[in-house]
C-alpha cells in the first residue's frame, strides 16, 4: 500500500473527521439540538417538572401575540439596542482616536478605561445597585451636597427612569470593549498611508476624519452587528440590578423567557419566547447586515 | 505494513481510551460509602449551615456507612435550581421547600414522596405544633417535615423613634394613620419597603385582604368554593393599602429597593424609617447586626368594618420543610437524616439562633421570641404567604400586580379581575 505524502491543503477526510468532529458533535448537542427542542417545546404547555407535557398547537404562540409584557421587552430590548448603538460606538471611537494619538505616553489610559470590561458582571451591578441607592447612593448623596437635591432621582425605583439608568450602565461597561476594537483597527492602518497623507498635506483632524474612520468602517460594522446581537440577548446586568422591575419597566426578553419559566414555571411558553428571541435576533441582525453592506465596500 | 497501521489506529484511540477511563473514575468515586445522601438547604447565612452540618455530622458519627453530601445555596437561586433539578430528574435526595402550591406541583408530578408512615412511627407527628403540618398536607398525606422556624409577618417599629415623637403602637387602621401622619410631619418615613423583592409588598395586601373579610373571604376564592378574587373584600383591601401609598407612608424609591444586602433595614438602622411589616425572622437579622434592643413589634392592626379576626397571622409554622425525593434511593436513613435535623440538640441550637422550632412545648428564652411564640399560639388561623400558597403562575401575577398596586399604576379593580381571570384559567370557575 502506497500512501500519499501528507498535504495539509488538502486533508483526508479521516483527519477532517478527527479535528473536525468534536467540535460539530458539541456544537450540534449544545447548541443546534437545543435550539429545535426549544421550537419543539413552544407548542407545548409545560411547567418542567410534571413527566408528561401537553400539546397545545400554537396557543403559546397566540398568546404571545397578545402579551402586552412581551411586548414591552422588545421595546425595552430595542431601547437598550439604540441607546448602546448611539452611545457605545462614537465615544469608543473618540477615545480610541485619542488613546492612538497619544501614542505610548496615553498607555496608562489604555488600561485604565479597559478597567470596567474587565469586572464581573455581577459585581458591577451590586455596586452600582448601592451607587443609585435613592436614599442612601452615592450619586443622590453627591448631588444633596452639591445643593443640587432637585436632580436627586428615584434611579432604579422609577419606572420611567430605570431602563435609561440601566442602559447608560451597560454602555459604561461595554465602551472599553468597544474602543479596543477601533484601537486594534486603527493600528491595522499601514504607516505609509499615514506618511503619504501628511506629505499631501493633510491636517490631522483631516486625516482622522477623511482616512482614518473611513479605513476603519470594517471594524464599525462589526461593532454594530455586535451590539444588536448583544443588546438584544442581553440578560445579566438587569437581572441583577433590577430583575426586570419596577412593573416590568427594565424587562428585556431575556428576562422576561427567565421569569416565565423559572417563576411562573411555564416553560412552553418561555421557550415561545425564547423562539421568537430567536428570530427575532436573527432577522434584525440579517437587516443590519444587508443595510451596511454597501458601506463595507471601500 | 499491517502493523503499522494498528499501531496508528492504537495511537489514535489512546486518547478515547483514556477519556473512557476517566469518565468511568469519576462514576466510580463516591462508591467508597455504602449509600450516599445528597442534601440540600438553604440556610447559607449565618449560623445556618453550621446548624445543618453539626445535625448531619452527629447522623454520619451514628450511622457509619452512610455518606451525607450537604449543599448550602442562596435562598433566591435555590428556587430555580430545585426546579430544574426537578425537571431533569437529578433531584438532591433531601430538599427545603416552604410547602403550599410548589410542593403540590411537585406532589402532582410525583416527584417527592408520601410520609405518612414515617411520621405515622413512634408517633412522631406529635412531636410539632398542630398548625405546622397544614402547609405540607394534600389529600391528608404529608410530604414535607417542619424544621426551621416559625415566622409571622408582624410590624416591627424602631422604639426610640416612637419614644421621641412620643407614639403608642396602634391597634386600629385609623391610629395607625395618625402614627403615619406625625412621622410624616417629622420627616422620617413611616414605612421602609424592598419593592424590588416584590414579596414584602404582598404582605400588605394579604393581610388586609384577611382584616377585611377574614380568613373565609380568601379561602373561598383560592378553593375556588364560591369566592372570587374580585369580590368586595379583594377590592377594598386594595383601594386601604393604596390610601396609604398616596399618603406617602412608604419610603422613597420603595419600589427599587432590595430586601437582599440589607437594602430595606438600613434606612431603619439610619432611623430614616420607623417602621416595617415583615417576618419575625427578621429578629435574626437584627441580633445579628446589634440592632436588637431598638426594635419591638405589633401585630397587624384591624381595619374599620372589617370582620377579620384580629389574632390571625400571616405567615408559617414550620418555615422550611423538608421533603424526600421519589428517586432518592435509601429513603429511609434520608428520613432518619431529617430526624436529626430537629431532633432535641438541634432544637436547642435554633432556639440559641434566635428561632423559633416549630416543636410543641418548647422553652424560649429570649423575650421577644416569647412574644413571637404567644402570638402564635393565639392566633386562630395562619395563613400561609401567598406567593406560596398559590399556584406558582398565579403567585406570580399575584406579586406583579402587587407592585403595580404599589406603584399606583394599577387599580385595586384591575388588579383584581386580572387574578380572578387567572384563577379560573387555572383552578376552574368558583362554585358553591
Amino acid at each position: 500500500m502506497k500512501r500519499k505524502p501528507y498535504d495539509p491543503l488538502k486533508p483526508r477526510i479521516t483527519t477532517l473527521l478527527w479535528m473536525l468532529g468534536p467540535a460539530v458533535v458539541m456544537l450540534a448537542v449544545y447548541l443546534i439540538w437545543p435550539i429545535f427542542q426549544t421550537l419543539k417545546l413552544s407548542l407545548y404547555d409545560w411547567n418542567g417538572i410534571d413527566r408528561k407535557a401537553k400539546a397545545i398547537g400554537f396557543g403559546n404562540w397566540v398568546e404571545l401575540f397578545h402579551d402586552h409584557i412581551f411586548w414591552l421587552s422588545v421595546k425595552n430590548s430595542f431601547i437598550l439596542l439604540l441607546i448602546s448603538a448611539l452611545v457605545e460606538i462614537p465615544i469608543g471611537l473618540g477615545l480610541a482616536i485619542l488613546i492612538f494619538r497619544g501614542g505610548k505616553r496615553f498607555r496608562i489610559f489604555k488600561f485604565g478605561y479597559f478597567f470596567p470590561f474587565l469586572m464581573s458582571t455581577v459585581g458591577i451591578s451590586i455596586l452600582f445597585k448601592q451607587i443609585f441607592d435613592t436614599n442612601f447612593g452615592l450619586i443622590n448623596q453627591v448631588l444633596g451636597i452639591l445643593h443640587l437635591s432637585g436632580l436627586e432621582q428615584d434611579w432604579l425605583g422609577n419606572k420611567h427612569l430605570a431602563i435609561y439608568t440601566v442602559a447608560l450602565l451597560i454602555c459604561w461597561q461595554y465602551i472599553p470593549f468597544y474602543m479596543l476594537l477601533f484601537l486594534a483597527a486603527l493600528n491595522g492602518i499601514s504607516p505609509d498611508i499615514e506618511e503619504a497623507a501628511a506629505i499631501d498635506g493633510a491636517a490631522s483632524w483631516k486625516f482622522t476624519r477623511y482616512i482614518q474612520i473611513p479605513l476603519i468602517r470594517g471594524a464599525m460594522i462589526t461593532a454594530l452587528l455586535l451590539i444588536v446581537i448583544g443588546s438584544l440577548k442581553y440578560f445579566d446586568l438587569i437581572w441583577v440590578l433590577t430583575n426586570g422591575g419596577p412593573e416590568f419597566s427594565t424587562s428585556v426578553m431575556a428576562s422576561y423567557l427567565y421569569t416565565l419559566a423559572f417563576k411562573n414555571y411555564r416553560v412552553g411558553y418561555a421557550s415561545t419566547v425564547a423562539g421568537a428571541l430567536f428570530f427575532i435576533v436573527f432577522i434584525t441582525a440579517i437587516s443590519i447586515g444587508r443595510i451596511t453592506k454597501r458601506f463595507r465596500e471601500v | 505494513m499491517k502493523l503499522r497501521n494498528r499501531k496508528i489506529i492504537l495511537k489514535r484511540l489512546a486518547p478515547m481510551a483514556a477519556l473512557a477511563l476517566a469518565v468511568t473514575g469519576m462514576a466510580a468515586l463516591p462508591a467508597h460509602a455504602e449509600s450516599t445522601i445528597t442534601l440540600w438547604h438553604i440556610q447559607s447565612t449565618g449560623t445556618g449551615p453550621k446548624l445543618i452540618q453539626d445535625a448531619v455530622d452527629r447522623f454520619m458519627a451514628d450511622n457509619p456507612g452512610v455518606k451525607v453530601v450537604v449543599s448550602p445555596i442562596a435562598n433566591d437561586a435555590y428556587k430555580d435550581k430545585i426546579k430544574v433539578a426537578l425537571g431533569a430528574n437529578s433531584a438532591p435526595c433531601i430538599f427545603p421547600s416552604w410547602g403550599g402550591g410548589p410542593l403540590a406541583t411537585y406532589v402532582k408530578a410525583g416527584q417527592v414522596i408520601d410520609l405518612n408512615s414515617y411520621v405515622a412511627a413512634n408517633s412522631y407527628k406529635a412531636r410539632f405544633l398542630p398548625a405546622s403540618w397544614s402547609n405540607v398536607t394534600f389529600n391528608d398525606k404529608i410530604y414535607g417535615i417542619p424544621v426551621e422556624n416559625s415566622s409571622v409577618a408582624v410590624i416591627w417599629y424602631s422604639k426610640s423613634l416612637f419614644k421621641k415623637y412620643n407614639l403608642s403602637t396602634p391597634t386600629t387602621w385609623t391610629q395607625l394613620l395618625k402614627v403615619v401622619a406625625v412621622l410624616k410631619s417629622k420627616g422620617v418615613a413611616p414605612f421602609t419597603m424592598g419593592g424590588k423583592a416584590k414579596w414584602p409588598e404582598i404582605m400588605w395586601y394579604d393581610y388586609l385582604v384577611d382584616r377585611v373579610g377574614g380568613s373565609a373571604a380568601f379561602n373561598a376564592a383560592a378553593l375556588r368554593t364560591g369566592g372570587k378574587f374580585t369580590d368586595p373584600t379583594f377590592v377594598r383591601a386594595g383601594q386601604l393599602l393604596q390610601n396609604l401609598v398616596k399618603m406617602g407612608a412608604f419610603i422613597n424609591g420603595y419600589n427599587g429597593i432590595d430586601y437582599d444586602t440589607a437594602g430595606m433595614r438600613a434606612p431603619l438602622y439610619a432611623g430614616k424609617a420607623a417602621m416595617e411589616l415583615m417576618g419575625t425572622w427578621e429578629y435574626s437579622s437584627f441580633l445579628s447586626d446589634k440592632m436588637a434592643s431598638d426594635f419591638g413589634f405589633f401585630p397587624f392592626p384591624t381595619v374599620p368594618g372589617g370582620v377579620g379576626d384580629p389574632t390571625d397571622v400571616l405567615g408559617t409554622v414550620g418555615d422550611n420543610y423538608y421533603s424526600i425525593s421519589s428517586s432518592c434511593a435509601d429513603k429511609a436513613n434520608a428520613f432518619k437524616v431529617i430526624q436529626y435535623l430537629i431532633d432535641d440538640t438541634s432544637v436547642k441550637a435554633r432556639i440559641t439562633d434566635g428561632r423559633i422550632p416549630p416543636v410543641a412545648g418548647v422553652k424560649l428564652t429570649d423575650p421577644n421570641n416569647v412574644n413571637i411564640y404567644n402570638l402564635l399560639s393565639k392566633a386562630n388561623g395562619v395563613q400561609l404567604w401567598w406567593d406560596q400558597y398559590l399556584p406558582p403562575d398565579l403567585a406570580q401575577l399575584h406579586l406583579d400586580e402587587t407592585q403595580a398596586l404599589f406603584g399606583l399604576s394599577e387599580s385595586p379593580s384591575g388588579m383584581a379581575s386580572k387574578q380572578e381571570a387567572l384563577a379560573s384559567k387555572l383552578l376552574g370557575a368558583s362554585k358553591k
